[in-house]
């Protein structure tokens, strides 16, 4: 079963910490527009919902330069930035909202499972993230 | 994306100048001088304010300024750091004003590559300034002037949906120049005090939206993560930890009932029959929803909560904070969390400071309980202590400045001053500004805090939380040379404790890093700040170097108070708590011994009778802006 990245979203408290944590993870800086995983804010309602790659792969049929692919080990996406030409394909394909352009680079960027070790899951204050598979979350949240 | 030569990390060494009068917006270059001798948020603004601005404006004229300043580690991973400070000449106090805030907006104003904003004339119609990374424009506010905050925020994100704009805004309290009126970020946080959304609101000036597709980059990205994860742990370690992580602010509630210093009846007493109405469980079981965090911040202090049955049922929204548990509760003999929640959710609507509007409220029950007030003077209001409907009533008044609610809407001091008779004696301000809910009776450096704030009654200013949290004497005597520093009621040390707390304080706030990491946890120390600074700047930076640039700051908002003619015996507490001692409960009979400690504090500080000595100026290399105040005479 492949791992991913769960939220148990009635906890999250909206502190975007997994949002900084990768900005730093990829670029060893900090901006939320840097972010592959980005809590989507419902502050009227007090609600957090913290969003990254749900890995249907719809990216990588979608891009036309064949940049995108599937990481063996954590069967994360993969996108190579030498053929990645920033069309902008993939961010239109993407279901979830979660494949992003590069503000800096002007690349196409997602979450990439940090190889198996996902630095969101790693510093989330409250433990509201999961690095799991789908029937592990369902146990661990019931 | 606006990334500039400043020689320093950390800053994004770019300001927004933007004269409303005008209609014209300008980006600077930060001083690099402004960052090595102030840092940034708080120092930036003092420095920026006594530079610019004349003395004795008139604080809601076209003259005064706004400054909104973010620090060097906003944006970051430090904890608690995404905070930004809005300074002013107050028109509550007409002496230095200052509020901070936390919520989202200031990382989004780093990531958009500004470091801050300076506000300036007044616009011919409402407006609002919108920012978009390099895109910096003032828009017609028409369609937004008569709305309350929450409203603003909802209409301004529905115009630009895929920006995901950060927004600071008034309500109405801030239109109608309600002294006391503060500036709101994401609904429920708050730059309340001092009354700058009076003078943003005097401006014209609706609203700030900002959006930003930058980052922020740090001197020595190792170190700092490093760092940051090492402090981490500390926070998560302190044993105050679950209670603030939990219970939010709000376990300062039993914490102050515990000590016989829940402020309760404008405070007349320091305990508080309705304490079971609003005590931290209660908060916790009834109407806590879930934790609401700040930017980049591990101890998540706010609150969600909703009310779920009676008259307010369905009411819902961030937090209220111990603060305003006590203003809009005890203080007024309310003990009904329901209520509270409902007036706090108001106050943020209409954006007013919790505190003063509470306070004065309080004071507005007390004259009444006396007699002085009728109800033909108060709009048929019976102001019976503990009548919820008299609080929320008031609160819309006050916001729309109707009938007697525009008398309470310039605060307690001038409030006073108008109804007369007696009234002054029990008139609670320093400065002109309402106290905060601990009665510091049950809290002697507290006391002295509130003294001596440049800003008027304020917790904030020194937050010597050293003395409550029940430490050993030991660390008294390594802290502050003396066994009396933990213990409360005990006034000695508390001077030398008072000072090294705002002086660290005024650091705190120029770093914006949230002082709940500094001062109740203590997990971010004066050398931790230092290496803080050094990694995410690399400023050469000493604790010394640190320390003395909190000192600077701190003289330098008392030499505006001077500059205003302000400064002389203004470091005084209301009698009730220096001559009525507490009437009942564990702190029975205590009251604040205030001349002791002040007369340790003014020889620790170099200062005579509130102003400092020339030497202290030029120790600290800000004695030319002491000479304005010379020619003046």
């Amino acid at each position: 079963m492949i791992k991913r990245i769960f939220a148990d979203t009635k906890r999250c408290n909206g502190c975007r910490i997994c949002e900084l944590r990768c900005s730093f993870e990829h670029d060893r800086v900090f901006g939320t527009k840097l972010a592959r995983i980005r809590i989507i804010m419902n502050e009227e309602q007090g609600e957090y919902k913290p969003n990254t790659c749900r890995l249907c792969y719809k990216c990588i049929k979608a891009c036309p330069e064949n940049a995108i692919s599937k990481n063996e080990k954590t069967g994360a996406i993969k996108i190579d930035h030498e053929l990645c030409t920033g069309c902008g394909k993939c961010v239109e394909a993407c279901p979830f909202n979660v494949m992003f352009l590069h503000p800096i680079k002007e690349k196409a960027i997602t979450c990439d499972l940090c190889e198996g070790d996902p630095q969101c899951v790693k510093y989330c204050p409250e433990k509201v993230l999961f690095y799991t598979t789908s029937q592990e979350f369902k146990k661990l949240t019931n | 994306m606006n990334k500039s030569k400043f020689p320093y990390k950390g800053y994004c060494g770019k300001i927004i100048e933007v004269d409303l009068t005008e209609e014209k917006v300008e980006t600077k270059d930060l001083e690099v001088e402004v960052a090595e001798q102030y840092i940034g948020g708080r120092g930036l603004a003092i420095r920026y304010l006594i530079k610019n601005l004349k003395p004795k404006i008139d604080p809601l004229g076209e003259e005064n300024i706004l400054v909104i300043s973010t620090g060097p580690l906003t944006g970051t991973l430090a904890p608690s750091s995404a905070r930004y400070t809005i300074a002013t000449k107050s028109p509550l106090t007409g002496v230095i004003g200052y509020a901070n805030s936390g919520g989202h907006f200031a990382p989004e104003l780093k990531y958009a590559g500004y470091d801050a904003i300076i506000i300036k004339g007044k616009a011919k119609s409402p407006k609002y300034l919108l920012i978009q990374d390099e895109k910096v424009s003032i828009e017609d506010a028409s369609h937004l002037w008569g709305k309350d905050t929450w409203e603003t925020d909802k209409i301004l994100k529905s115009e630009y949906e895929s920006s995901n704009l950060q927004i600071l805004s008034i309500g109405q309290a801030g239109e109608n120049k309600v002294l006391y009126a503060a500036i709101m970020n994401n609904l429920s946080r708050a730059a309340a005090r001092t009354g700058v959304g009076a003078v943003m609101g005097s401006k014209n000036l609706k609203a700030i939206a900002v959006s930003g597709s930058g980052f922020v980059e740090v001197h020595n990205p190792e170190e700092f993560i490093e760092f940051t994860n090492k402090t981490l742990e500390k926070i998560y370690d302190d044993p105050a930890y679950p209670s603030l992580s939990d219970y939010g602010t709000s376990f300062l509630v039993d914490l102050a009932y515990l000590g016989g210093g829940l402020a309760t009846n404008n405070n007349q007493f320091g305990v508080f029959d309705g304490y079971d109405g609003i005590s931290a469980e209660t908060f916790y079981e009834k109407y806590k929803v879930k934790s609401d965090s700040c930017f980049a911040c591990p101890i998540h202090c706010g609150k969600y909560s909703k009310v779920e049955e009676g008259k307010y049922a369905g009411i819902e929204g961030g937090s209220p904070e111990y603060e305003s548990i006590v203003c809009l509760g005890s203080k007024c003999g309310i003990g009904d969390l329901a209520t509270i929640i409902y007036a706090n959710d108001l106050c943020n609507r209409y954006g007013l400071d919790t505190i003063s509007l509470g306070d004065t409220v309080a004071f507005a029950m007390e004259a009444y309980e006396k007699g002085v007030l009728k109800k033909e003077d108060t709009d048929g209001i019976d102001l019976t202590w503990g009548n919820q409907d008299a609080l929320i009533e008031l609160i819309h008044k006050i916001a729309r400045r109707e009938g007697f609610g525009d008398l309470l809407a310039d605060g307690t001091k001038i409030a006073s001053e108008k109804i007369n008779k007696g009234s002054e004696e029990y008139a609670l301000h320093v400065k002109g500004m309402e106290p905060p809910a601990y009665d510091v009776r049950t809290a002697k450096a507290f006391g002295l805090g509130w003294a001596t704030a440049n800003r008027g009654a304020d917790h904030l200013s020194a937050l010597p939380n050293f003395e409550l949290l029940g430490y050993p004497k030991e660390k008294g005597v390594e802290w502050f040379g003396s066994e009396k520093a933990v213990d409360p009621y005990a006034w000695e040390s508390k001077a030398r404790m008072t000072v090294w707390h705002e002086n660290f304080g005024a650091v705190v706030d120029s770093a914006e890093m949230c002082k709940y990491t500094c001062f109740s946890a203590y997990a971010v120390k004066p050398d931790d700040m230092t290496k803080f600074l050094s990694y995410a700047t690399g400023m050469e930076l000493s604790e010394e170097k640190v320390m003395e640039i909190g000192e600077r700051i701190y003289n330098l908002e008392r030499l505006f108070n001077e500059r205003e003619g302000k400064a002389k015996d203004s470091d005084y507490l209301p009698k009730r708590f220096t001559e009525e001692p507490l009437p009942s409960g564990p702190a029975k009979g205590q009251v604040v011994e205030l001349d002791k400690m002040l007369k340790e504090y003014y020889e620790i500080r170099g200062w005579v009778n509130g102003a400092p000595k020339k030497e202290k100026l030029k120790e600290l290399g800000i004695e030319q802006f002491a000479t304005k105040k010379e020619e003046e005479k």
